[in-house]
This record gives C-alpha cells, structure tokens and sequence, in this order.
C-alpha cells in the first residue's frame, strides 16, 4: 500500500514539470480599473502569464476611438534596452493603438512565469460608452533549450495557433469611479559581474570588522576580571 | 440657368468661325509616350491657351482600341488653377466606340481666367499590341467663361508607340548584406528559360525571360519575385535569419542572442563578419517585411 503510494507520488512530481512546460504562454490585457468617466486615466497592462524561458515578445493593442493611447510604459518582464539585456526592433503609437516589440540580448534575462510586458497609458474621452481594449497582434519566442547554450527558438503567435489571448472590457459612465491603478514595476538594471566582486567585497569587510570587534570585546572582558567580580557583588 | 445656356451656345455655335477671324492662339497636345505592351502609364493631354480664356471645354477624342486600352480619364491642374471651381458635365471612356469624351466648365466667380499652358487632362493608358496607336479629336471646342467666343483649338492629334514586348529584360540586384555571388536565381521549372547572371560592381546583372517570373533569395534575406514590370534596381532585404519568409520576432531573437559572440553566424546580418548593434539595427529596419515582388 505504501509503496504504491510513494510510486504515484513519484509519476506526479516527475510529470508535474514536463507539464508545466507543455503551457503555451497567453497574453492578456488588464485594465487598471473596469469602469471610468471622460477625463479619466485608464492603464492597460500587457501581460504575458504561463511563459518558460521566454527571449521576445511582440505585442499589439487597440482600442476604440473613446480611449486615447498617450504613452507606453515598459514592463518588468522583458528587457528591451541595452543597459538590461535587450533591445526593441519594434514600436509603434498611434491614438488608438500601440504595438512593441523586445528580445533579449543576454540569454539570463530570459523570463518566466507572469509579467507585465508593457502598460499603455490612456485618457477617456467620451461620457458613456462600453469599450474593449484587445490584442491585435502576438509573438512570442522562447528559447527551445534553455539549459543549453543553444539558440534554437520556439514561436508562439495567434497565426501558429499557439498563443491565447485574453481581451479586457470598461465601461464608461458619468460619475464612475475608477479603481486606483497599481504602480507599474519597471525592468531594473541587472547587476554586473564586476558590481557583484564589489558587493560581496563590501559584504565580507563588514564581517570581518564584526568580528574583530566582538573579539577585542572579549579580550577586553578577560581582562578586567575585579571590575566584572564588584560588580556581581 | 447658366449652364444650361452654355451648352446650348456651344452646340449652336460649332460652325461658327472664331470671333474675330483669325486662327486661335490654341492648342491641344498629347504628350507623347512609348511603352510595352502590357504596361500602363499616364499620358498627359496639355493645352497652350493664349486666348482670353479657355473655361469650358468640350472634346470627344477616339484612340485605336486594338493598341490600347484607356483604364481613367482624370482633369488635369490646368482647369482647376488658380483655386477656380470646376464642373464636370461628362467623363466618360465609351469602349465599344473607342472614344472618351471630357466636357466641363469652369463656373462663374471664379477668380482668375483660365489662360496659359497646362495638363488638361489625364489619361491612365495600358498597352495592348505592338503599333503606333493614333489619338485625334472627334470633337473639340473651347470657350470663354459665359460661352460668348468660341475657339477651335489646332494640333488634335497624337500618338502613342506601343513596342513590343522585349526578349529579354535585366535587373541589376544588390543584397543588403551579402556579396553579389551569394544572390541565387530560382527558375521556375521550365527548361525553355535561360537566365544569364554577371557580376557588375557590387551588383548582380541578371538577363531574363521577362514572360516569366523569377525568384532571386540571398543567405538571411528575404526572397523576392521578379517579373516583367518589376523595377531595374532591386534591393534584397537583409534579416530573414530563419528563412522563413518574414522578418519578425523570431529573426530579431536570433540576432539578440548571437550579439557579441564573436562568431561566424547566420545572425550576421549586415555580413561584416561579426554580430553586433548594427546587426540588430538591420533587423529594426526591415521588420515586418515580408518575402512578396521585388521592388
């Protein structure tokens, strides 16, 4: 009894991660609030979920003409300067639609599991109207191998079939109250090699310099040994 | 009311002699053309008007519907100048009768005489056959404003030479990122086909059939159609890493991952023997391009 048990635990934890491999990845547009009034400032956040090792994305977004596009944000998720480990071979920003593109220069800023990719930034501008913000182009690449050093990819795009896409809905209305967006987390720059030897460097001095202080403590406890006597007394 | 009256002075008056006797300072024009059969282009119908003015006009021209075919009939900068305002009474291509007629006015208070040299009109053409194809004036007349002279312009014939179509035609190819002799021609399977390649400068010259089309492809470019109308000069786009057709995410990954490995790669390509920013420069510059006609 317990041994079977143990076998049909070992199959799961052994097909759990072959599993979670097989996830195609999705992209899924996230409105910051679901209902608004004109003058608001609505954030679309372009997310990718599901993703394993993922080196580019290429995603596009439209809405309709009550909600103006004014500005793209990047994400955490992918880098897409040169400084983080990427660059951009695509963007574009029009009023009603945006569309950007990054890839990964550096095979360690591949990315995992869920992340912003980018937030577009946008101004209602009608009283009333119920609107869709959805994805109108989507490319995904990842790296096939990533334990490898080889470069092979696998494509992920709505024209492969291979990628699901999640639309978002607002409602627009006078005196709507939107929700408070979250502050997008932007890509931080990675630290270097050079700035982790410094790191570790300064880590180690304050250690030691700990315990060269604790050890003069103790010698100087030894050493006045009456003090520490009247005192107890 | 005023068109009306217009039209009825014109149809009265086309025996009537120009006002004052003389020959009109006016001509019409076709601007001459030579193109191949099965080729378009725009022909130009220009008009001298050394009159008082030459605001409306009426002309009915025939042309040889076994040369060529008139695909648009449009007006010209010349009625419309000077912001003057424009009717059009009729434009019509009248195939079976191998005519097309342009008749309009140029209506009251508008602020300037029509009067000097200019496009009429113009004529979207495509050849048929090989010939001389004749243009001449069924019907032409052009009056003032208020239709109270009438003028008959002179020169109301032209002619278009269709050639035929030539035995061979060149294209001079140069790849974005790789040496002529890295350009491959692919024939469609035809053993009738010849196709001479010769290395010019930084360019290949390749003589073809231009009855049929021709594939020209290049290592991480985009491969393109010739044809018979494609333009002499063709640029093959550089960035199809994974010759698959399109310059997309997956070429832009490709490169982004080779950077600065320092080795021979297909991500190379700019084709100066190393991966670099410019590589990835080349790629932003050509994407979304996808493999299609050349030029």
């Amino acid at each position: 009894m317990i041994k079977s048990v143990v076998i049909s635990l070992l199959i799961v934890f052994l097909a759990l991660p072959v599993a979670a491999q097989t996830v195609n990845p999705l992209v899924e547009v996230v409105l910051s609030t679901d209902q608004a009034q004109q003058g608001d400032t609505v954030y679309a956040d372009v997310m990718i979920r599901n993703g394993h090792a993922i080196a580019g994305a290429d995603i596009g977004i439209a809405t309709e003409a009550c909600l103006q596009i004014t500005d793209r944000q990047l994400g955490a998720y992918l880098p897409a300067t040169g400084e983080t480990g990427g660059f951009s071979p695509f963007a574009e920003l029009t009023d009603t639609s945006t569309r950007f593109a990054a890839s990964i220069t550096d095979r360690a800023r591949a990315a995992n599991g869920d992340g912003t990719f980018y937030r577009a930034v946008m101004t209602v501008t009608c009283e009333q109207a119920d609107l869709q913000v959805y994805v109108t182009f989507a490319e995904v690449a990842a790296l096939a191998a990533p334990e490898s050093a080889s470069n092979e990819l696998l494509g992920y795009s709505l024209e492969r079939g291979n990628l699901s896409i999640v639309n978002d809905a607002l409602a627009v209305q006078p005196g709507a109250v939107a929700a408070t967006p979250v502050p997008i987390q932007a890509y931080a720059i990675p630290v270097t090699a050079s700035q982790d030897t410094l790191l570790l460097t300064i880590a180690l001095g304050i250690v030691g310099l700990a315990l060269i202080g604790l050890i003069v403590l103790a010698i100087l406890y030894r050493r006045h040994p009456r003090k520490r006597g009247r005192a107890q007394s | 009311m005023s068109l009306r009256v217009l039209l009825t002075t014109l149809a009265l008056c086309v025996f009537v002699r120009h006002a004052d006797g003389q020959a009109a300072p006016l001509t019409l024009l076709f601007a001459p053309a030579v193109l191949e059969v099965g080729t378009s282009t725009v022909i130009d119908l220009l008009i001298d008007c050394q009159v008082e003015s030459c605001a409306a006009v009426d002309l009915t021209v025939h042309y040889d519907a076994q040369l060529v075919r008139i695909d648009q009939l449009m007006l010209g900068e010349f009625p419309a100048r000077a912001g003057n305002s424009v009717q059009i009474l009729d434009n019509q291509i009248k195939t079976e009768a191998a005519t097309f007629t342009l008749r309009y006015i140029t209506l009251s208070g508008s602020p300037l005489p029509n009067r000097g040299s200019g496009v009429l009109a113009q004529l979207s053409v495509t050849a048929l056959a090989p010939g001389s194809a004749q243009f001449y004036f069924v019907q032409a007349v052009v009056s003032t404003q208020d239709g109270a002279i009438i003028y008959w312009p002179q020169a109301l014939e032209g002619t278009v030479i269709v050639e035929p179509i030539p035995s061979q035609r060149i294209v001079s190819v140069v790849a974005e990122a790789s040496n002529p002799e890295q350009v491959t021609v692919n024939v469609p399977g035809n053993a009738n086909l010849t196709v001479a390649e010769r290395v010019a400068g930084t360019a290949l010259e390749i003589a073809f059939d231009p009855q049929i089309s021709i594939v020209i492809d290049a290592p991480g470019h985009l491969a393109c159609a010739v044809t018979g109308a494609t333009e002499s000069a063709i640029t093959l786009r550089a960035g199809d890493v994974n010759d698959d057709g399109q310059i997309d995410l997956l070429d832009a990954v490709s490169v982004g991952l080779e950077v600065s490995q320092n080795q021979p790669s297909r991500a190379d390509v700019n084709g100066d023997q190393v991966v670099d920013i410019f590589d990835l420069i080349a790629v932003g510059r050509n994407y979304g391009r996808q493999s299609g006609d050349c030029g």
